[in-house]
């Protein structure tokens, strides 16, 4: 009989040659990185001539128009209902389902309203192009000059929307309902890791800088990002421990990231979107000069970055005060020894600063935020006396869109710190 | 002739009821395997907290007549453990076996991470079909199996987090060779790959990412007796 290994020419125990191919080979599979788990293809824009050639909208336009809208016809599962939010000049939908966001720009083309970007759902690698392009516009500016806002409900507004490889092409059509019930109202929408983690695919890296300008248009305005110290005491975003393949493109730096200088992190290491590893001066100025967030939660992952965040905290809300800009930065305190760190700096009790643990410990150091998690549930009364003190609230880290629903529904918080922002959007504003 | 042929099935009886994965038990005879697997889950699903911990596997065989054999399966790392138990019915045909079955699963995890207090208990079904090929002292065996997820609970601390039912999970294909090592010492090596949206070993991560997942998975063990 034809034998499906070659004959062991000298007995049993060369059998061992089998186990060693054997091996060789799952040793292989398991870390050569060649079974390619999916990954999602971002849209791009470089030649879209919507998006180059329109000119802004008047800010009038755009703050008439904010409100959420009913979906009344659909060739997508996006849900009944929508919110249209301008950020930044970026025109926003968040939909029902999912937190399913499209991030659109543009603006007026001769008597035309046309805007180009990106759709996507957060849950899922489903993502894809958008167009929204209103032919008359007349009718539209009449309504809004005139201040009868409620007549935009018989203005249609159609999208339409192409999957990920731009094989199909589908549209959805939205009518004005009502304005968002607590669009003015101050409530922080707070985006994990700048805007989301590494594993939910987004167009940039967890904590990088293009990913803290992105977290605005999915629904953010406000961002928990993660300090660590370099060797030479350099304040730098960065999540874990190590240089890991989870974070770093280019795997030339291995080990603790605390055992690298910044010019070393600087030349060798880079993150899977291509860019920088920030430092927390680079991100505050960024924040500052080009987003319009509100609060920036410093998620300190090393006891020993404190004393080195402190001075650039005093330092940037400062320059935000100057610039006339609204800026809350605090220092996240998530455990007892970081608490006890913290009560050694000088005037501790002025620094605004975040707690996680207590309502007891966040009382000892004057913190401007009560931060628990989320398991804890809305412990209303706990967090209406929090509120008396003129403190905040904010509860982390709620992803689920159930959970997030049932939180703003029945909870006291000032702020969700979530993965998913556009969920959190989509349930806050049209509430 | 007759001499011939019982004393090729008395070898294929001795060598198969040393075979604990392979699709064909001898009756009434036990087999049972101990060893390691080592699952390589996605690093931007379980980041830091969860290391990829080697899970320990045992495997128990008792052959029955008719060709059904009852099987059990035991994959632990203290914080996730997983049971299954099943039947299968095999068809011999010449120095192949081609075998049919189901098992059975539960599986039950608890970690506290970051605070929080993590646990889960779920319900699992896997029909398989397996085609092993036994040559001399070894048993290789190819297995294509289904998952199904029939009830599925998450927890954090009294609080339920998700509740899935009747849920198609996704499917698996292994290869799998049990041979001689030393002695009179056998062992199984194999390779599994997975394509399914729940991996059990990450639970603990608590994807809210829906996605499908293609997850190698090598495990050696010493089978007795």
């Amino acid at each position: 009989m034809h034998s499906l290994f070659p004959k062991c020419p000298h007995g049993k125990s060369d059998c061992i040659q089998y186990i060693a191919v054997l091996f060789s080979f799952c040793l292989f599979i398991l870390h050569s990185g060649c079974i390619d788990n999916p990954e999602i293809i971002h849209p791009t824009f470089e030649n879209d001539t919507i998006i180059t050639h329109a000119k802004p909208l008047q800010s009038l336009v755009m703050n008439s128009t904010e409100g959420v809208y009913d979906i009344v016809s659909s060739s997508v599962n996006w849900g009944s209902k929508a919110v249209l939010h301008w950020t930044n000049g970026a025109l926003c939908f968040y939909f029902e389902n999912s937190g399913i966001y499209a991030v659109l720009r543009g603006g007026t083309v001769n008597n035309t309203f046309a805007f180009s970007g990106l759709w996507r759902n957060p849950l899922t690698i489903n993502t894809g192009k958008v167009q929204c392009i209103i032919e008359d516009t007349t009718q539209i500016m009449s309504i809004i000059r005139s201040g009868t806002i409620s007549q935009l409900t018989t203005i249609p507004i159609t999208l339409n929307i192409l999957s990920n490889a731009g094989e199909s092409r589908q549209s959805l059509t939205l009518r004005y309902a009502r304005p968002s019930k607590y669009r003015n109202e101050n409530y922080f929408i707070i985006a994990h890791r700048g805007g989301g983690r590494n594993s939910d695919l987004l167009p940039y890296s967890e904590n990088s800088l293009e990913l803290i300008r992105f977290s605005q248009y999915i629904g953010a305005n406000a961002v928990e990002i993660d300090i660590k110290l370099t060797s030479d005491g350099i304040p730098i975003l960065y999540h874990d421990t190590d240089f890991n393949s989870r974070l770093i493109g280019n795997g030339t730096l291995i080990g603790p990231v605390e055992s690298f200088s910044f010019t070393q992190i600087r030349t060798f290491a880079k993150l899977h979107d291509g860019s920088n590893i920030p430092t927390l001066r680079e991100a505050l100025n960024f924040i500052i000069d080009s987003t319009s967030l509100r609060f920036v939660w410093l998620d300190i992952k090393s006891a020993n970055a404190m004393r080195a965040i402190i001075p650039l905290q005093k330092e940037f809300t400062q320059k935000a005060q100057q610039k006339n800009k609204l800026l809350f930065i605090a220092a996240g305190l998530a455990t007892e020894e970081f608490i006890q760190d913290f009560m050694t700096i000088p005037q501790f009790s002025t620094i605004p600063s975040i707690v996680e643990t207590t309502v007891d410990d966040m009382r000892k150091v004057n913190a401007k935020v009560f931060a628990p998690r989320w398991t804890l549930g809305t412990q209303n009364e706990l967090i209406q006396s929090v509120q008396t003190d003129g403190r905040f609230a904010f509860v982390w880290t709620l992803d689920d869109q159930k959970f997030i629903r049932k939180f703003l529904a029945e909870g006291q918080f000032n702020g969700i710190l979530t993965n998913f922002p556009s969920i959190v959007a989509y349930e806050y504003y049209a509430q | 002739m007759a001499c011939l042929v019982k004393a090729q099935s008395n070898e294929i009886d001795t060598l198969t009821h040393r075979g604990v994965l392979y699709a064909r038990h001898s009756p009434y005879a036990l087999t049972w395997s101990l060893g390691i697997a080592i699952t390589s889950i996605p690093r931007d699903i379980v980041e830091e907290e969860i290391n990829r911990f080697p899970f320990l596997q045992a495997d128990i065989a008792y052959g029955l007549p008719y060709n059904f054999s009852l099987v059990a399966k035991l994959n632990t790392m203290v914080l996730t453990n997983r049971l299954l138990s099943g039947i299968q019915w095999n068809y011999p045909l010449s120095s192949f076996d081609i075998a049919l079955g189901t098992d059975i699963g539960y599986l039950l995890g608890f970690v506290t991470i970051n605070g929080f207090d993590n646990s889960i208990n779920s319900w699992l079904v896997y029909p398989y079909i397996q085609c092993g090929y036994h040559h001399n002292e070894i048993l290789v065996s190819v297995r294509a199996e289904a998952e199904y997820i029939t009830s599925q609970q998450t927890f954090a601390g009294d609080i339920q987090v998700s509740d899935t039912r009747n849920r198609r999970n996704g499917l698996a294909f292994s290869l799998i060779i049990e041979q001689p090592f030393f002695h009179n010492q056998r062992c199984a090596l194999g390779l599994k790959i997975s394509y399914s949206d729940f991996v059990y070993q990450a639970w603990p991560a608590f994807e809210t990412f829906k996605r499908t997942l293609t997850v190698p998975e090598v495990f050696c063990a010493f089978t007795f007796p």
